[in-house]
């Protein structure tokens, strides 16, 4: 079967914007007791932590590089790669789950409160539906597009912040303790499903990976240090109580004629939530496969199969504030990354280099 | 090749024999209607013939120059039929297109296309002579692709004018330039211009193929075919480009790309086409490179003005007023509550008017064109503003858009549909919806691959060398003559296919 190599960096791109809505739509009040001067914290832990969880990943492009993790785990077994195909299928669902939900949240408390939020939710899963069913190369192109928008939306944002900062609300690092930055950094990197996309599409990129991904990762963590660091700066105190931190802090930015930029900056994360609903989707498509064995057909109008039950969970979830909550911080999502994201690119990269070396390769 | 051999044969094909009588009893019956079909029967000593033709679709004095004249005045006694055939075809009338058939349909499709055809008696076929002289338009400006530089030829509706043209533009025996005949009853003659050196060979390969699947009865105009070079489904903007301009044309085929010219049309369709080059001209290549980007922003912003800004006007009114600064605010709440309507509705209303009067005043004849333009602007607008009916600034609103959509004209079909829709998902959802809608828009531009190349080239995938170069910014001619022929913007450096397992 014929299938298009893709730029290793354009992947990188689409993470990047996926990535970074979990930044935007962070819940500020989702851990009790922390403060936004402990995110500025955490992100010392968040940047160690991500590195080291990209380790497996990286080892794993550098050794299976061409070849996605569930074609090599077919190798080993067919009913290894039917039960990976089990796991990132349900993971890949969850995680599609998940960002709906905390756009239908942001959605619900502060874009357009009073207003029923799952038909944005409908509305906002037919398009990424639609994404996903055109295929891998839209959603990169796509990411990248969203990428050239939002990262200089972002950067005009801060710039307009920085006149709004002030040392007095920065709080000395680690004045509370290392646990709630700790906290908040580990559930940072646990929803970062990203990481465990990318050996899945191996065999479909072309170009520098290893690199490519770190240098995601460093892109990833400027942003992230750059909302934190002003959200903090901006919002002080104000900020503890907020839902949204990141979205309050838009709030302020103002310029010229234009007395808020919340509007267009909420708009410009509509874009990042398609791309990223739309990405997981096709990634779960992908699983699909490796689980039954599906014409081309099938695999491709699959995410259409999912949206119903996506949109089900999203109505189940949103009818109480607090069943959202307690999805967001069920732990599900961390083990989830660590066997998908840590241990199975790492098993079988060892296996791989181990077949090599039996063989009396050189890796 | 014989261009009257080369139609799809629906049913077997009756061979001319070697009685004339015969044989124009067969042509004949093809033609008993038609008042045009003119027979004229010679007698060249013993030799019987006859010269066939539609009348008024040849040049009579290119007949007479060449066929009628070299045939009365060279013939020797007492030569057979064949012989004589074989002296008409190797020596007389060398000035003019000269073929042979050899089926009475073929025969008939070269009288329709304005051939003259010569039957002997004893010669069981044909000779064809290009004496060609319908009446046609003069080359002159073209009607559309206003440029404020460059060449004032303008195709017109006879392709062989040009090809001609084409010709002129790109001297170079690397142009290829190929015939096909397209329509199972009107026979359209098609031709397909590229570059040898330049166009992808499975690209010329793939408009051949999808040229040769076409089963239309009749090709009208070139916009016919276009739907048949695009790939299969659905798409917001066209993937093939429409010029009138040789210049243009030509550019084109020397960057690679592939033209196609349809008779009785002075639209030439380009093939692939990029999303950026709706938004580049030719006056980009002939100005000042500074100017030329300015330009380009500009269009790319008129046309965003174009899509979104009546959309965005209903969001932010009905939506988030709070963007907004007060004393703006203030004025267009206060001339907004004199008037009946909702936004949404007033809105949409006001740029259907507009596409009523626009499309009017298309339709009219010139002259009452621009009088249905002055009454559509200034009598209905400023009488609605005074009666109230719409606010002062939704009429800004849409003079905006209706200028800034005239700077994007070759979309400005699917801009006036985006608008309209723009303006209700901005209605009834806010912001939200219009960076939802952007959003689907957005899939639907990078779902389109015409011919293997991202349609949203340079910017998915990034091409920075592409962008700075030619594509947004364009380079001192100094500096693009280095290098011709861009294949980062041709896509040999984008995505490519390869052979890979799946999972």
């Amino acid at each position: 079967m014929k299938r298009a190599a893709y730029d290793a960096k354009a992947l990188f791109a689409l993470l990047l914007v996926c990535r970074l809505f979990v930044s935007f739509a962070f819940i500020g009040t989702h851990f009790q007791g922390a403060k936004t001067g402990d995110n500025v914290a955490a992100w010392f832990f968040l940047a160690a932590l991500l590195l080291v969880c990209l380790v497996p990943v990286a080892f794993y492009l550098k050794t299976n590089g061409d070849e996605s993790l569930l074609t090599a785990a077919r190798k080993i077994h067919p009913a290894l790669s039917r039960g990976l195909g089990l796991f990132y299928l349900v993971y890949f669902l969850l995680t599609a789950l998940a960002t709906l939900l905390r756009f239908d949240l942001f959605c619900g408390s502060v874009m357009l409160p009073g207003l029923p939020t799952i038909l944005f939710s409908a509305l906002l899963l037919g398009v990424a539906c639609y994404g996903a069913y055109q295929g891998l190369g839209t959603l990169i192109r796509a990411g990248e597009v969203a990428a050239v928008v939002l990262l200089p939306v972002i950067a005009v944002v801060a710039a307009l912040l920085t006149g709004q900062a002030k040392a007095d609300n920065l709080t000395p690092l680690f004045y509370d303790g290392v646990s709630i930055p700790l906290s908040v950094a580990r559930y940072s990197v646990g929803v970062t499903a990203e990481i465990a996309a990318v050996p899945l599409l191996a065999d479909r990129l072309k170009g520098k990976k290893v690199p490519a991904l770190f240098f995601w990762a460093g892109g990833l963590l400027a942003t992230i240090f750059v909302m934190s660091f002003l959200t903090a700066a901006v919002l002080g105190a104000y900020g503890n109580g907020q839902m949204f931190p990141l979205y309050t802090v838009t709030v302020l930015a103002q310029t010229g004629a234009f007395r808020r930029a919340d509007a267009i900056q909420s708009g410009v994360w509509t874009l990042a939530v398609i791309v990223k609903v739309g990405f997981f989707l096709y990634l779960a498509a992908l699983a699909l496969k490796a689980l039954v064995p599906v014409s081309p057909k099938t695999e491709k109008r699959a995410p259409l199969f999912f949206a119903l039950p996506l949109l089900a969970g999203v109505w189940f979830f949103t009818r109480d504030e607090n069943t959202v909550l307690s999805f967001f911080d069920s732990s599900v999502f961390s083990v989830f990354f660590a066997v998908g994201a840590l241990l199975l690119p790492l098993a079988l990269s060892l296996k791989k280099k181990r077949n090599i070396q039996s063989k009396g390769g050189v890796l | 090749m014989n261009l009257y051999q080369s139609f799809p044969a629906e049913k077997a094909k009756t061979p001319f024999c070697e009685s004339l009588t015969d044989n124009l009893s067969a042509l004949g019956g093809l033609f008993a209607d038609s008042f045009d079909f003119k027979i004229r029967r010679l007698s060249l000593g013993s030799i019987r013939a006859a010269l066939i033709c539609l009348d008024g679709m040849c040049n009579n004095a290119e007949i007479f120059q060449s066929v009628t004249l070299p045939l009365t005045q060279e013939y020797p006694a007492g030569e057979s039929a064949p012989a004589f055939y074989e002296r008409v075809r190797d020596r007389i009338s060398a000035n003019v297109q000269q073929s042979e058939v050899f089926f009475v349909e073929d025969a008939s499709a070269a009288v329709i296309a304005g051939n003259l055809l010569l039957l002997v008696d004893g010669v069981a076929r044909s000779l064809v002579f290009g004496v060609q002289g319908y009446p046609k338009h003069a080359i002159s400006d073209p009607q559309s692709d206003m440029q404020d530089q460059g060449s004032h030829d303008g195709f017109t509706d006879s392709f062989k004018d040009n090809a001609t043209l084409v010709r002129r533009h790109l001297a170079t025996d690397r142009l290829c330039i190929k015939n096909r005949l397209i329509g199972q009853t009107g026979k359209t003659n098609v031709l397909v211009c590229y570059l040898k050196d330049r166009a992808s060979a499975e690209m010329v390969a793939e408009v051949f193929r999808r040229l040769d699947s076409v089963q239309l009865d009749l090709v009208p105009g070139s916009g016919c075919l276009s739907s048949f070079l695009e790939p299969a489904g659905w798409r917001v903007f066209p993937t093939v480009g429409s010029t009138e301009r040789p210049d243009v044309f030509c550019a084109k085929l020397a960057e690679g790309k592939i033209g196609v010219i349809v008779d009785g049309t002075p639209h030439a369709l380009l093939i692939p086409f990029l999303f950026i080059e709706n938004f580049h001209t030719l006056d980009d290549y002939l100005k000042r490179p500074y100017y030329a980007f300015f330009l380009r922003v500009m269009k790319a912003v008129a046309f965003l003005v174009a899509v979104f800004l009546p959309g965005l006007y209903a969001a932010v009114l009905l939506f988030h007023p709070e963007i907004l600064p007060d004393s703006v605010l203030g004025h267009i709440v206060s001339s907004q509550r004199q008037t009946p309507f909702p936004v949404l509705v007033e809105s949409l209303v006001i740029h259907i008017i507009y596409e009523v009067v626009r499309e009017a005043g298309l339709r009219m004849p010139k002259s009452v064109g621009h009088t249905i333009s002055i009454v559509g602007a200034l009598i209905i607008g400023d009488a609605a503003v005074s009666a109230h009916l719409i606010s002062a600034p939704m009429l800004i609103i849409v003079a905006l858009t209706a200028v800034s959509s005239a700077v994007v004209s070759d979309i400005q079909d699917p801009v006036s549909v985006l608008r309209l829709v723009f303006i209700v998902i901005g209605g009834v959802f806010g912001i939200f919806g219009i960076f939802l809608g952007a959003g689907a828009l957005l899939l639907n531009f990078c779902a389109q691959r015409p011919y293997g190349i991202p349609y949203t080239l340079p910017f998915a995938p990034l091409r920075m060398t592409a962008l700075k170069r030619d594509a947004v910014m364009r380079r001192d001619w100094k500096f693009l003559q280095k290098k011709q022929y861009d294949p980062a913007l041709a896509g040999e450096e984008g995505e490519q296919e390869h052979e890979k397992g799946s999972v």
